[in-house]
């Protein structure tokens, strides 16, 4: 069972574990990984992007890594009832970070889906040059240097030149930690192809009877023209924790949308970087979070404006219930030759409790002149002017209020283009919001 | 078209080029210093020629124990070469006479700096209804209005002087709102500083003029360790201002002053700042560092407590004047404008801690940037468990003139009660070409065009600013500005 571990046992743990794993990318990338690990280690209050963020669980939970044998493929039968299970998609399932193989053939003509490790060397050497690892940096990044030099498996995503893919793709993470607490290290890279169209969907699902942590990496590369739509979906339980770290580099002409729904899990901390690298991109961030009990949901996003003409949004909307902490942090970052870039970001959260807390930091840095940005973030508890209209209408208070939450989260969630998907989270919502 | 847009804002550009600092003369006093460098002795030696009563030097000695245990901070956004702390004179003064008694003792070299600068220090002065205590280099020189603040029970004095004259007001206060340990160059002040200015406004008394201080740096390598004390006891108000202008030189001098605020119950200070340090030159030579600890606290119920800042000088500005609302119903404003240009860097901003009940809090922040220079705005808005339906506003605007400049906002907005409602903007543009063009059209050229806007631009905060004050700094501006138009 769990025993407190100090923060350098932790580390030092994980980092003897290095040898006995087979890793994916060449031995030296992830030498170098392990070595930004261990030489930043895990982040205190003192680290400016953890400056809210307390990370003891980890101390706390002692968490293990796993190899590709010891996976328990059998809690696949569990998710058989989701409702996540019944909206028509095309399923990849992830069990603590190891693909499911008989799943990696896509069903639609255009998409390739495979684990980077069974690619000839011809092919994964060039994915490994073009694309992997590639638009990261593991330097002051010490979990997505963790996931580097540890994940064992890579789910790599291709769609051809001007496919349009009808059915989403949806990728399901699976956490499942018995009879120890696990650390799973899961690695995606998706490549849309120039004027391609996708839609893909993630969702994290955590079982077990111990407490497990998620430390992802994900990289989409949208080429010229593409458009590409990621929901994320974290509707999870106490055990779940999550570190995710996704990276998007669009070019020219493209379109992507980003909507992160998180109404569970115990710590949730999102990293989502997105580098608008051509002219004339849209991409836009949203998210809405409802939290209760002890949980933390963490946002840190960044969209960095590197040539002119683009237009970024971006809209996080947090609901705090209990104990719970929210923290956002957005930052806009306008290079100097990115001028005429139109980028808005807005945080607005409602406190429902005296012990809920809320961590805002939205940030401008811009070097450019002739630009629009502009960032407003809001905290407050619900209006009573809303209110009293509602009651003096008939509507009780206690339903009153479930209306204007719903209508706040309803923002976002209306977001989702996918109907089966949007339907299913305004019900969970209704649901988690009157309990 | 454009091209001639170009050749004129390369026209605009070449005027800056020469519109060089107004206030760049050096004069020669004979002066007192200390040896070179920072130890305990150095301490000592301050303490001592100040005549200081022995709590002071064991403060000193405290901070500057706990100095040394400290780092230089380095999450600022500001670019520096290495400070050698040890390398710079920690005392000078003009040489020591006896305390002058009128304005015919004090050194004519000293007064000619002062109508350089356009400060009649003199008769005239008391027309115009402002008692200046002026501090060259370290040392009070002469005090203005004393006997009339003297009626009112005002205390306006050198803190060198009140740390005799008011031992046990200094001991109370003196490190309340900042104490030694606060941060680096706060510690560094407390060891070292060498003077500076206290108020003391007694209960229920309305302070009747204006009170201003003027802060020169004029010996070379030396340091400016300020330190300045206001308390304004219950149901009393002051207005102070606080200017400053350098002379002109190529080494950079750093200036780490600490001002305390103290407003007991219905108390208000209002607390207003003009600077305009040498910024360096235009390749970004030389330059005041400008690194201060500024904060006040509003310690009793509905007192208030409010900053305006115009800041157009400094080759670095990394400051941040806070307000700590620990009464119920009490409220702090802060407004401020940052103009950089050339190399200039900026990193300022404030602090609203929310503790009292009912508190509010107002930021209004304006920055702009032109040439080469960064323009940072970073503040914390923190709402504690405790302040039950606190209410602040901030906005916080940037306009960039030029491409090669940078402005930046980093808010930090910290909120732990439900009832508190927390409202933050920003916003980074340019001046729009269609409004350029408008003035043009008109018969107005681009560069008053620009001046125009700015002035508008600013003027929520000018406002703020007395009179006197208001005019000098839309002086400032229009200077800082000229040929900035990019």
């Amino acid at each position: 069972m769990s025993t407190n571990i100090s923060t350098s046992e932790f580390k030092n743990k994980l980092i003897n574990q290095f040898d006995s794993l087979n890793g994916l990318s060449a031995e030296s990338n992830r030498r170098d990984a392990l070595a930004q690990f261990d030489s930043y280690g895990i982040p205190t209050l003192k680290h400016e992007h953890w400056k809210y963020t307390g990370l003891t669980f980890l101390n706390k939970h002692n968490f293990d890594i796993i190899k590709k044998s010891e996976v328990d493929y059998s809690v696949l039968e569990q998710f058989a009832n989701h409702p996540l299970n019944f909206i028509e998609t095309e399923k990849i399932f992830i069990v603590n970070g190891f693909s499911v193989s008989s799943n990696l053939k896509s069903m639609q003509s255009g998409v390739t889906i495979s684990r980077l490790s069974d690619l000839d060397e011809a092919q994964k050497s060039q994915l490994v040059s073009d694309f992997y690892s590639q638009s990261i940096k593991l330097e002051n990044n010490p979990f997505v240097a963790l996931n580097t030099a540890f994940a064992q498996d890579c789910i790599v995503i291709k769609i051809a030149q001007n496919t349009i893919v009808e059915t989403p793709l949806q990728i399901v993470y699976m956490n499942f930690a018995s009879p120890n607490a696990i650390i799973n290290n899961p690695r995606l890279l998706v490549i849309a192809e120039e004027g391609s169209q996708a839609t893909v969907i993630e969702s994290v699902h955590t079982y077990g009877t111990n407490p497990s942590l998620k430390n992802s990496v994900s990289e989409y590369y949208i080429g010229n023209k593409a458009s590409l739509e990621h929901y994320r979906i974290q509707d999870d339980s106490e055990l779940s924790h999550t570190i995710d770290f996704t990276q998007v580099n669009q070019e020219s002409d493209s379109h992507y949308h980003n909507v992160n729904v998180s109404l569970g899990g115990q710590f949730n901390r999102n990293n989502i970087h997105t580098l608008l690298n051509g002219e004339n991109i849209e991409s836009n961030l949203s998210g809405v979070f409802i939290t209760s009990g002890n949980e933390l949901f963490d946002i840190h996003s960044l969209a960095d404006h590197a040539f002119p003409n683009c237009v970024s949004n971006e809209n996080y909307k947090g609901i705090l219930l209990g104990n719970s902490t929210g923290i956002f942090n957005g930052k806009i970052l306008v290079r100097k030759d990115a001028q005429k870039t139109n980028a808005y970001q807005s945080n607005k959260n409602v406190l429902l409790s005296d012990t809920a807390s809320i961590y805002t930091k939205p940030e401008l840095e811009i070097y450019a002149d002739d630009v629009k940005c502009s960032h407003g973030a809001t905290s407050g508890a619900l209006d009573e002017i809303s209110i009293f209209y509602l009651v003096s209408r008939g509507i009780g208070r206690k339903k009153a209020e479930a209306m204007i939450l719903n209508a706040i989260a309803d923002d976002i969630i209306d977001l989702i283009k996918h109907e089966p998907l949007r339907l299913h989270l305004i019900e969970r919502v209704e649901n988690k919001l009157n309990q | 078209m454009s091209q001639d847009v170009k050749d004129d804002d390369q026209l605009l550009l070449e005027n800056l080029a020469k519109s060089e600092y107004k206030y760049g003369f050096f004069s020669d006093i004979e002066q007192e210093f200390a040896p070179k460098g920072l130890s305990e002795e150095i301490v000592r030696f301050i303490s001592m020629k100040k005549k200081e009563p022995e709590f002071m030097l064991k403060w000193r000695l405290k901070a500057y124990h706990h100095w040394l245990t400290m780092k230089e901070p380095k999450w600022q956004k500001v670019n520096f070469p290495k400070i050698d702390y040890q390398d710079a004179y920690y005392y000078a003064a003009p040489v020591d006479k006896p305390g002058p008694k009128n304005l015919n003792e004090v050194d004519p070299d000293i007064l000619s700096i002062y109508e350089k600068l356009g400060i009649p220090l003199n008769e005239q002065k008391k027309l115009q209804g402002i008692a200046v205590d002026a501090v060259l280099d370290s040392v009070s020189v002469a005090t203005t209005f004393k006997d009339k603040l003297n009626e009112a029970g005002i205390i306006f004095c050198p803190i060198s002087e009140a740390v005799h004259s008011h031992p046990e007001l200094v001991e109370k206060y003196l490190g309340s709102v900042v104490p030694h340990t606060d941060n680096y160059f706060a510690a560094l002040n407390s060891a070292v500083f060498s003077d500076g200015s206290f108020v003391y406004i007694p209960k229920g008394v309305r302070c009747p003029m204006e009170l201003s201080t003027y802060f020169r740096i004029n010996a070379s390598n030396t340091g400016q360790f300020e330190r300045t004390l206001i308390i304004a006891e219950e149901g009393s108000y002051v207005s102070y201002l606080e200017g400053c202008t350098a002379p002109m030189r190529d080494e950079n001098q750093l200036h780490a002053a600490v001002v305390e605020l103290i407003a007991h119950k219905n108390a208000e200070i209002k607390y207003s700042t003009v600077q305009n340090w040498y910024p360096g030159d235009k390749e970004g030579k030389g330059g005041i560092y400008n690194f201060v600890t500024k904060r006040g606290i509003c310690e009793g119920a509905n007192s208030k407590i409010s900053w305006t800042q115009v800041e157009t000088g400094s080759s670095i500005t990394w400051k941040y004047p806070s307000c700590i609302l620990k009464g119920d119903n009490s409220i702090g404003e802060f407004y401020s404008v940052a103009m950089t240009n050339n190399y200039q860097q900026a990193d300022t901003g404030t602090k609203m801690i929310h503790i009292g009940k009912n508190t509010k809090s107002r930021i209004v922040s304006k920055g702009i940037s032109a040439g080469f220079s960064e323009n940072s705005y970073r503040g914390l808005v923190k709402i504690t468990k405790n302040a039950s339906k606190a209410r602040n506003f901030s906005q916080c605007d940037s306009l960039l003139l030029g491409d090669k400049c940078g402005a930046h906002t980093f808010p930090y907005l910290e909120i732990q009660n439900q009832s508190a409602t927390v409202e933050h903007e920003a916003t980074t543009s340019k001046i729009s070409e269609d409004i350029i063009f408008y003035l043009n059209q008109r018969g107005i050229s681009t560069e008053d065009a620009v001046a125009l806007i700015v002035n508008g631009y600013a003027k929520e905060v000018l406002n703020q600013l007395p009179m006197e004050f208001a005019v000098e700094a839309q002086k400032l501006l229009a200077i800082s500005l000229e040929g900035s138009v990019g």
